[in-house]
């Protein structure tokens, strides 16, 4: 009969990686069970001559009792490891990360927060757009220069596509307009992408577009609305000026700055009344409809809540920068 | 648009330091950023009347509350029509378009050192004496100008809107350009020599060395 020498020291490797009992017990049965090789071999005896018979017991008997020992062994481990008994409870404890929002949501969540008791509804739209709803709709006619303002990221490169990236949340209010039934009180946050980049540009930001169609809205009430805004967002009095800018999709248009500390006026947002071409595309009533719109980058007013002076900062994926910012 | 705010200045015959006159312009709806000396004005795609001097120059004055002075120096020249150097004019797209004939250019004077200032910082190279005068009339009167070397150019003229297809076309400096047939041109008997208000063709460009020119102005 033909001993295997490596046994036990198998048995050893294998006992080394188990983890829980069942493990264990599971490899005991290979070695020590009805059908492992050592209680098999012992059946194989018979068939031997008696002087091999002796021999080969006594090698067998001293086989099965090392192996006994080693697996008692290795299950008195195991059980220590799981014995509650045995813990330490004086030692710290692991430490615990607890999540927090990234605060690009959190200044997008603050800005809802004041829309939404106003009524506004919150609308995501499309991240990747036809040419139609991002330009045509929003009386971007092809080839104006209006549309070099928007450093456009095209998909398919190198041949004429009807799908872009959108360049900004614009694109929701088509949507919203064809869409929804009016009067409409409508937000609408989300990624929008251009091909820039710098300490002020990232090729992916975030804006919030807002839009109101309404009979008796005017632009008295987008300056109130926007004054009140900013007040609440910045929680002080602020100065406010509006200046007048060119947008296609409305006219007239304004930008919104605020004087912000030693550093003069400060961009914070566009705005304007819609432009009617935009509401005859989406089939309203321009003699009976008037509607405002305005728009903003998150990650600027994020930089200019938190005093952040590169915008790269938010998606440099940083611990000791984003954790300032969990509460 | 650059400008030096020096020459700005005194264009505007106005004291305003250089601040406030950018803080000027960006109240009316001209985003400017100083560069050092210059200023760089932000003029949106709707506003193309304010790309020159005298654009700016009417903002600046009407939010001043000032009655427009025009500042330029004109002198009349009486033009005649002959098809054998203009032939036909595609009215939808220009209005009005002129050539002129300089010849026997031996010796032409270099614009003052002011003038050449403000074409450098408007970013504009300095190529010859007639084409300096010519981007300098288009800074200042935002009316598209260019000059043409004679010797290549095979009159008549067309100016063409819109073309039948689309064209190759080798634009000063040496590089292909693929003409939209919705471009307004300008043609000689070879072919199309200047997208017009855009650039001009290199076949006919000046050079230091060019001794006829053919000037034109045009309002589309």
């Amino acid at each position: 009969m033909q001993i295997p020498q490596d046994l036990i020291d198998t048995a050893k490797l294998k006992l080394k990686s188990v983890q829980s009992e069942a493990e264990f017990f599971q490899l005991r049965s290979q070695y020590l069970g009805k059908k492992s090789f050592v209680i098999s071999s012992f059946a194989e005896l018979k068939s031997l001559d008696p002087d091999s018979k002796v021999a080969a017991a006594k090698e067998l008997n001293i086989l099965k009792s090392k192996l006994n020992h080693l697996f008692e062994v290795a299950l008195e481990g195991i059980q220590a490891k799981t014995d509650v008994s045995l813990l330490d409870t004086t030692l710290p404890a692991d430490p615990y990360f607890v999540g927090a929002e990234h605060p690009i949501a959190e200044i997008s969540q603050r800005v809802i927060n004041y829309f939404s008791p106003l009524n506004y509804q919150v609308f995501s739209g499309n991240e990747i757009e036809t040419d139609f709803f991002n330009f045509e709709a929003l009386n971007f006619p092809e080839n104006h220069p209006a549309r070099q303002m928007h450093d456009t990221f095209y998909l398919n490169a190198g041949k004429k596509s009807e799908y872009l990236l959108r360049t900004h949340t614009s694109n929701s209010q088509i949507h919203a307009m064809l869409r929804e039934p009016l009067p409409l009180y409508m937000l609408s946050p989300g990624r929008v992408y251009r091909c820039d980049s710098d300490t002020t540009h990232l090729p992916m930001f975030t804006q919030i577009e807002g839009l109101v169609v309404d009979e008796d809205v005017n632009f008295g009430d987008l300056k109130g609305i926007i004054i009140n805004f900013l007040e609440y967002f910045f929680n002080e009095k602020m100065e406010v000026r509006f200046r007048p800018s060119y947008f296609p999709f409305t006219e007239p248009s304004a930008e919104v700055d605020i004087k912000f500390g030693d550093n003069g006026w400060l961009e914070v947002l566009g705005c304007g009344m819609v432009h009617p071409n935009v509401l005859k595309g989406c089939n309203i009533d321009t003699q009976k409809y008037r509607g405002f719109a305005f728009g903003m980058g998150i990650e600027r007013l994020a930089m200019l809540y938190y005093g952040v002076d590169d915008i790269r900062d938010f998606y440099a994926s940083n611990l000791d920068f984003l954790n300032q910012f969990s509460s | 648009m650059k400008v030096q705010y020096s020459f700005l200045k005194d264009y505007l015959s106005t004291d305003l330091s250089q601040v406030k006159l950018t803080d000027v312009f960006t109240k009316v709806g001209f985003e400017c950023e100083s560069d050092g000396p210059i200023i760089d004005f932000d003029i949106t795609p709707n506003r193309g009347d304010v790309l020159s001097l005298r654009g700016l120059q009417r903002e600046f004055q009407a939010q001043q509350s000032k009655v427009f002075k025009d500042k330029s120096h004109y002198k009349t020249l009486t033009f005649k029509k002959d098809k054998t150097i203009i032939n036909k004019i595609d009215k939808s797209g220009c209005g009005n378009y002129q050539l002129m004939l300089v010849r026997g250019l031996h010796s032409v004077k270099v614009l003052d050192k002011k003038k050449r200032n403000f074409l450098s910082a408007a970013g504009v190279p300095l190529i010859h004496p007639l084409v300096d005068l010519g981007n300098y009339v288009m800074l200042e009167m935002g009316t598209p100008m260019h000059v043409f070397d004679s010797d290549h150019l095979e009159l008549p003229l067309n100016i063409l809107f819109p073309i039948s297809k689309k064209t190759p076309f080798q634009a000063i400096g040496g590089d292909t350009k693929i003409v939209e047939p919705s471009s307004l041109t300008i043609q000689d008997q070879k072919g199309i020599q200047a997208i017009a208000g855009i650039i001009g063709g290199h076949e006919t460009s000046v050079s230091k060395n060019t001794k006829k020119h053919r000037c034109r102005g045009c309002i589309f």
